[in-house]
C-alpha cells in the first residue's frame, strides 16, 4: 500500500513539474508583454524588466521561477503593484471553496442518491428523472444555465439571492449550477453500475438466502455499485474548478475564478501563470487523494498486475 | 504408419524456445526445449492442456512469432529470418487454420475477399480468375457460390470454420497448422470439419500439424501424437502404439480421462486423478516439470529435467522412471 | 381426440423431405455489410434520427440562414442600426417598470425610459393615508400607446389599508378608467414579495425585420444566429478532426510499436491528461491572438489524448486478433493489415468518438467566449452570442434563451446522435 501510494505521489509531482514547464515556456514565448507598452517609458521599463528578474537569461528565470515554486511562491502580480500571486489566492479562493466544497458535496451526495434511487426504480419515474437531470448536466453548458436559474429561481420567483453576501442561502444557487453537471455524470454511472451489480449471481444468491431488501442493497449492490464511480470521483473534481471560472462570474463571487478571468482580460501573466499552477496542483491533489481513497477501499487493485498471454 | 524413416521430413523443429517478457526481466517460457519433425502427408497431433504452449509452437513455426532460440526447418530451409521474397514464397506454402472461428474473419470484409485475401496478397490471380478460385474454393469446403457477398456474421460457428479453411486454401499450402480447429464448435460440427479436412487432405496432399486439447479428436485424425506439458515434448509417439502402451504419466493420466462409451469398459478403467495444479510457465519447477504432481516421482527428478529419448521405434518418452523400467 | 392411437395413422399420410444440406446452409436473410447493418439498427432508434435531423436543419440553415436575410432586409452579422436595438422577436407596446414596492410612491415625477417609449407616472405619493393619484401618458407628448392623452388615476387609501387592498384599488381603478374612455388600453398592478409592477397593457405583433429581434448595437440577431452556427460548426469540426488525426497517428505508433515506446508514450498522455483541457486552452490562447485559427489549433491540440488512448487501445487489441495473425500468416505486409484490417476496424468506435467530440468543442468555444479568450468581435459565434445574451439577460431575456435553446439542441443530439450510433455498431448486440 505504502509503495502505491509512493508512486501516486511520484507521478502527482511529476505531473505538476511538468505543468509548471509548459507554463513557464509558453509565458515566455508571448510575442507581448505587459512592459512593452509605447507609453512606459525605456527606463522605467528596465526597471520594472529588472524587477521581474525580466533581464536575466530564460534559464537563470527558469531556475529562479522553480525554485521559488518548490518554497511555493508563486510570484508577484504584474498588475498590482507589490502583491504577491499567493497573496491574492489567500484572499479569494476561501470564497471560491466555499462554493466549491458546498458543489461537490451536493454533486455526490445527490448524485450517488439519484442513482440508486433510479436503478431500483428502474424503468420508473425516478429512473426517467435521472435521466432527464442527466441530458440536462451533459447538454446545457453552465453559461447557459447559470443565467437561467438566476433569472428564473433568482429574480422571478425571488427564492434566492442572485448575488453572493454573507448568507449561506446566497450560495445555494452557485453551488447547485456548479455541481449539476458533476451530479449528473455521477448519477447515470451510479445508475448503471447498480443495475448491473443486481444483475449479479451474487446478488441471486444473497436473495436466495433469505436476506432482506435493504440488506441486499445496503450490503452487497450499493458497496460494490460504488468502486467504478469512485474513480471518476477525480475528474469529476477536477471539472468543479474550471467551472468555477465560470460561475463566479455569473454570480458575481469575489473568488479565483472571477480574479482568473481579470487577469486574462488585464494580461497579468505572472497572475494567469500563478493561478494556472495552482489550480492544476489543486487538481492533481484531489486526484491524488480519490487514487489513495480507492486504493484504501478496493484491495484489488493492489494486487493488479499486467495480465496477457 | 510403416517405417516413420523412408518418410521425407517437412517441417523440423529443433531445440525450440520461446519466451516472452512479462515485465522486466520476467520471462514466461511458452516453449522451452522441443524438437520434433513433421513427415511429408502426415498429421502430426500435439495435445496438451490450455497454456501448455501448443499455440505458440504453432505460430513459432509459421514464423509469426520469431523463436528466442533453436531453430524451424521448412523442406531443409530455416524459417526465421526469411526476408521479402523468400518469406512469401514460405507463406504460400505453409498456412493455418484458427481456433475462435468468430475471431479469425475480419467482420468488415466480405467473405469472397477473405478467401481471396491470399490470392491477392501473393497477386495469383485477378478479376473473374479471382473470383472463379473463390467459387472454386467454396464448393470445397461445403458452401456455396452465394455466399460469397456475404459478411462473418452471418454465418454460423461451423461455416466460419469452412471459410477459414478456405482461406487458407487458397494459396494451395502444402502444410497446414490446425490451431484447435474445433474447439469452439458444437460436437455435431466437430465431426463435419475433421471429415472435411481428411479429405482435403487426401484429395490435395496436404500435411498438417494439428492442435488440440481433446485426445479422443486427435487420435482419430492423427498418425502420429506429441503430449505436451508446460512448454515441454513429454511424449512422441504414433497414435495407436500412444494409445495402448502410454508410458509417460501425464499421458496415461491424459488418457484414463478419456470417455468411454461402451459402460462395461468404462467400469473396468481406473481414472488417474492428478493432484495439484500446471504449476506457471513463468516460474518453472527445477528438475521434471511433472514431478510435483506425478506418483511416481524420485529424488533425480528434483534434480535433472528428463530429456525426449526413444524408448522404442518412434516412441520417445521424456521421464526418468521409463528410461529405467527399459 | 381421446382415442388418438399412434399405431393407427396412416403413414401415406407422410412423406420424407431427407436432408438437403445445400439448402440447410443457405441464409434467406438479404446480405448486409457491417455498416448497412449498423445503419439500419440506427434508423430504429428515434432519439438518434431525430437528433440526427435536427442536426441537419442546423447544418442546412447555418449555411442558408444568413443568406436568407441578406436577400430580404440586407442583414448582415456586422452591420449596426443604432435606432433598432434591443428589440424582441415579437415587439409590443405593453409597458412594466418593477420598482421596490416601498419607494415607488415616494417619487413626485416617474418616468420610464423603458425601450424607446414613454409611460409616465406623475404626482405619485404614498407616505400615509390620504389621496393617491397618478397620471398616465402625457399630453405633450406620444406616449405608450401612440396618442397624446393623459389618464388620471385616483384613489384614496386610510390607514386600515394593506398594501394588498391598496393594489387591489389601484386595478379597480385602472378598470374604471378602461370603462369610461375607450382610448384607454389598461393598466395592471401585480405586488410580488418587495417588488410592485406595473404594467401598461398593448397590442403584440411579429417583428416583420428582425425574426429573432436584435442585440444591444442593433444587429438582426437571426443573421447572427446562423451566422455563429457557421462559426461554431466550423470550429468544433475542424478541431475534431485534426484533433482525431493527431490521435490517431500517437495512439496507433504507440499501439502498433507496444512495449518501452507505448510505456513512455502512454505515459505522456497520462500526464496531460490529469489536468483538464481548459487550462491548458487559457493558457494557449492567452499567448496567441484571439482568433478563428488560434481556437482551431488550440482546441485540437488539448483534445487529441482521449482519441489516441482509444486508437492505441483498439490497434493493441486487433493486433492480436486471429484475422490479423491470418493475414500475417498470409503474407500480409504492414500497409495491408493496417489499411484492409486496422483502420476499417477502427472506424467504428473513432466515429462515436468524435460524434461525442463535438458537443465537448462547442462547450469550449463558448467558455472561451464567455472568459474573452474566444471570437473577437464584431465576429457571431453560439458562444459570442450567449455570452452578450448572459450580460442583458434580465431586460431582454430571448437574447439568451435564442442561442441558449440551440447551442444545448446541438450538445444534446450530438450527444444522444452518439449514443444512438455506438449501440448501433457495438458488435456485442449483433446476432
Amino acid at each position: 500500500m505504502l509503495r502505491y501510494i509512493v508512486k501516486r505521489l511520484f507521478y502527482a509531482i511529476l505531473t505538476l513539474f511538468v505543468i509548471a514547464s509548459i507554463t513557464f515556456f509558453l509565458m515566455k514565448i508571448l510575442p507581448h508583454n505587459p512592459f512593452n507598452d509605447p507609453k512606459i517609458k525605456p527606463e522605467v521599463r528596465a526597471a520594472l524588466e529588472k524587477k521581474y528578474n525580466l533581464d536575466k537569461p530564460i534559464l537563470v528565470q527558469y531556475g529562479l521561477y522553480l525554485k521559488n515554486l518548490v518554497k511555493g511562491d508563486l510570484g508577484i502580480s504584474m498588475k498590482e503593484a507589490g502583491r504577491s500571486v499567493n497573496a491574492i489566492i489567500r484572499e479569494n479562493f476561501p470564497n471560491s471553496f466555499a462554493i466549491g466544497w458546498r458543489a461537490a458535496v451536493f454533486a455526490t451526495v445527490f448524485g450517488l442518491l439519484l442513482g440508486i434511487v433510479a436503478a431500483l426504480n428502474h424503468e420508473g419515474l425516478l429512473d426517467y428523472l435521472s435521466i432527464l437531470i442527466a441530458i440536462i448536466g451533459v447538454s446545457i453548458p453552465s453559461i447557459v444555465l447559470g443565467p437561467i436559474l438566476a433569472y428564473f429561481l433568482g429574480v422571478e420567483l425571488g427564492w434566492f439571492p442572485v448575488t453572493v453576501n454573507e448568507s449561506e442561502w446566497s450560495l445555494v444557487l452557485p453551488s447547485v449550477t456548479l455541481g449539476l453537471g458533476s451530479l449528473a455524470l455521477i448519477s447515470r454511472l451510479m445508475r448503471s453500475s447498480t443495475l448491473e451489480v443486481m444483475g449479479q449471481d451474487y446478488i441471486n444468491t444473497a436473495k436466495a438466502k433469505g436476506l432482506s431488501k435493504g440488506e441486499i442493497i445496503w450490503g452487497h449492490v450499493i458497496r460494490n455499485a460504488i468502486m467504478p464511480v469512485v474513480t471518476v470521483l477525480g475528474p469529476t473534481f477536477a471539472s468543479l474548478i474550471t467551472g468555477s471560472i465560470v460561475i463566479e462570474n455569473i454570480f458575481a463571487v469575489a473568488g479565483l475564478g472571477k480574479y482568473f478571468v481579470k487577469s486574462i482580460y488585464e494580461s497579468d501573466y505572472s497572475m494567469i501563470m500563478g493561478i494556472t499552477i495552482f489550480y492544476a496542483a489543486l487538481i492533481i491533489l484531489s486526484m491524488l487523494l480519490v487514487d489513495i481513497i480507492y486504493g484504501l477501499i478496493d484491495p484489488r487493485l493492489r494486487v493488479k498486475g499486467k495480465g496477457g498471454k | 504408419m510403416a517405417d516413420s524413416k523412408d518418410k521425407k521430413v517437412l517441417v523440423r523443429v529443433k531445440n525450440l524456445k520461446k519466451y516472452f517478457e512479462v515485465s522486466k526481466g520476467v520471462y514466461l517460457k511458452a516453449v522451452d526445449d522441443v524438437s520434433f519433425d513433421i513427415y511429408k502427408g502426415e498429421t502430426l497431433g500435439l495435445v496438451g492442456e490450455s497454456g501448455c504452449g501448443k499455440t505458440t509452437i504453432g505460430r513459432t513455426i509459421l514464423g509469426i512469432y520469431e523463436p528466442t532460440d533453436g531453430v524451424v526447418e521448412f523442406d531443409g530451409q530455416p524459417v526465421s529470418g526469411l526476408k521479402g521474397k523468400k518469406a512469401k514464397e514460405f507463406k504460400k506454402r505453409a498456412q493455418m487454420i484458427f481456433q475462435d472461428p468468430y475471431a479469425s474473419l475480419n467482420p468488415r470484409m466480405m467473405v469472397s475477399n477473405i478467401i481471396a485475401e491470399g490470392i491477392d496478397i501473393h497477386k495469383l490471380a485477378t478479376g473473374e480468375e479471382r473470383m472463379r478460385r473463390v467459387y472454386e474454393l467454396l464448393e470445397k469446403v461445403g458452401l456455396n457460390k452465394e455466399h460469397a457477398n456475404r459478411f462473418p456474421h452471418e454465418f454460423s460457428g461451423g461455416q466460419r470454420q469452412r471459410i477459414g479453411i478456405a482461406r487458407a486454401l487458397a494459396v494451395e499450402p502444402e502444410f497446414i497448422v490446425c490451431d484447435e480447429p474445433i474447439s469452439a464448435l458444437d460436437v455435431s460440427i466437430q465431426a463435419q470439419i475433421v471429415n472435411m479436412l481428411q479429405d482435403l487432405q487426401k484429395e490435395l496432399g496436404l500435411t498438417y500439424l494439428f492442435i488440440a486439447h481433446d485426445i479422443s479428436m486427435v487420435k482419430y485424425i492423427s498418425d502420429r501424437i506429441g503430449v505436451m506439458y508446460l512448454g515441454k515434448l513429454v511424449e512422441l509417439a504414433d497414435s495407436h502404439e500412444l494409445f495402448t502402451s502410454p508410458k509417460h504419466p501425464y499421458t496415461q493420466a491424459l488418457l484414463s480421462a478419456v470417455p468411454i462409451a461402451d459402460p462395461d469398459e468404462a467400469a473396468k478403467k481406473k481414472r488417474i486423478k492428478l493432484e495439484g495444479d500446471v504449476p506457471s510457465p513463468i516460474n518453472v519447477p527445477k528438475g521434471c516439470r511433472f514431478r510435483e504432481r506425478c506418483k511416481y516421482a524420485k529424488p533425480i527428478c528434483a534434480e535433472v529435467e528428463p530429456p525426449l529419448k526413444e524408448v522404442s521405434k518412434g516412441h520417445s518418452v521424456a521421464c526418468h522412471m521409463v528410461s529405467e523400467e527399459k | 381426440m381421446a382415442d388418438l392411437n399412434i399405431q393407427n395413422i396412416d403413414p401415406s399420410k407422410f412423406t420424407h423431405v431427407g436432408k438437403n444440406i445445400k439448402e440447410s446452409q443457405a441464409i434467406k436473410r438479404e446480405s448486409m455489410s457491417y455498416y448497412q447493418d449498423a445503419l439500419r439498427r440506427l434508423k430504429k432508434n428515434i432519439p438518434a434520427m431525430i437528433s440526427f435531423w435536427i442536426l441537419v436543419f442546423f447544418m442546412i440553415m447555418a449555411i442558408i440562414g444568413p443568406i436568407i436575410s441578406y436577400k430580404l432586409y440586407g442583414h448582415t452579422y456586422k452591420k449596426q442600426n443604432l435606432q433598432e436595438q434591443n428589440q424582441t422577436p415579437f415587439m409590443s407596446n405593453a409597458r412594466s417598470i418593477t420598482m421596490i414596492a416601498n419607494d415607488v410612491f415616494d417619487y413626485d415625477d416617474y418616468s420610464s425610459n423603458f425601450r424607446k417609449s414613454k409611460v409616465t407616472f406623475r404626482n405619485v405619493r404614498f407616505k400615509s393615508a390620504g389621496e393617491i393619484a397618478f397620471k398616465i401618458g402625457n399630453a405633450s407628448e406620444e406616449s405608450w400607446q401612440g396618442d397624446k392623452k393623459e389618464y388620471e388615476l385616483r384613489i384614496t387609501v386610510d390607514n386600515s389599508d394593506t398594501w394588498n387592498s391598496v393594489v387591489k384599488k389601484l386595478n379597480d381603478a385602472g378598470e374604471k378608467i378602461l370603462n369610461e374612455d375607450p382610448d384607454f388600453r389598461g393598466i395592471t398592478f401585480t405586488k410580488k414579495g418587495r417588488n410592485l409592477t406595473i404594467k401598461t397593457h398593448g397590442e403584440k405583433w411579429f417583428n416583420k425585420k428582425y425574426w429573432l429581434g436584435t442585440d444591444e448595437f442593433g444587429r438582426d440577431l437571426w443573421t447572427r444566429l446562423w451566422e455563429g452556427a457557421r462559426v461554431s460548426f466550423f470550429i468544433a469540426i475542424t478541431s475534431v478532426l485534426f484533433s482525431v488525426l493527431i490521435g490517431i497517428v500517437y495512439g496507433g505508433i504507440a499501439g502498433y510499436k507496444g512495449g518501452k515506446v507505448d510505456t513512455f508514450m502512454m505515459r505522456i498522455v497520462e500526464i496531460l491528461m490529469t489536468v483538464p483541457s481548459l487550462l491548458y486552452i487559457i493558457l494557449l490562447l492567452t499567448v496567441m491572438e484571439p482568433g478563428l485559427k488560434p481556437i482551431i489549433i488550440v482546441l485540437s491540440c488539448t483534445s487529441w489524448m482521449g482519441t489516441a488512448r482509444l486508437v492505441r487501445g483498439e490497434v493493441m487489441r486487433l493486433k492480436h486478433s486471429e484475422y490479423v495473425i491470418a493475414a500475417q500468416a498470409l503474407g500480409a505486409d504492414t500497409k495491408r493489415i493496417l489499411f484492409k484490417h486496422l483502420i476499417p476496424n477502427t472506424m467504428g468506435p473513432l466515429l462515436v468518438n468524435m460524434t461525442m467530440m463535438v458537443p465537448s468543442m462547442i462547450f469550449s468555444e463558448a467558455f472561451l467566449s464567455f472568459i474573452g479568450l474566444g471570437m473577437p468581435a464584431p465576429f457571431a459565434s453560439w458562444g459570442v452570442l450567449a455570452n452578450q445574451g448572459a450580460n442583458v439577460f434580465r431586460q431582454f431575456p430571448h437574447q439568451l434563451i435564442i442561442p441558449a435553446v440551440v447551442i444545448s439542441l446541438t450538445m444534446l443530439s450530438f450527444n444522444l446522435l452518439g449514443d444512438g450510433l455506438r449501440d448501433a455498431l457495438d458488435p456485442r448486440l449483433r446476432q
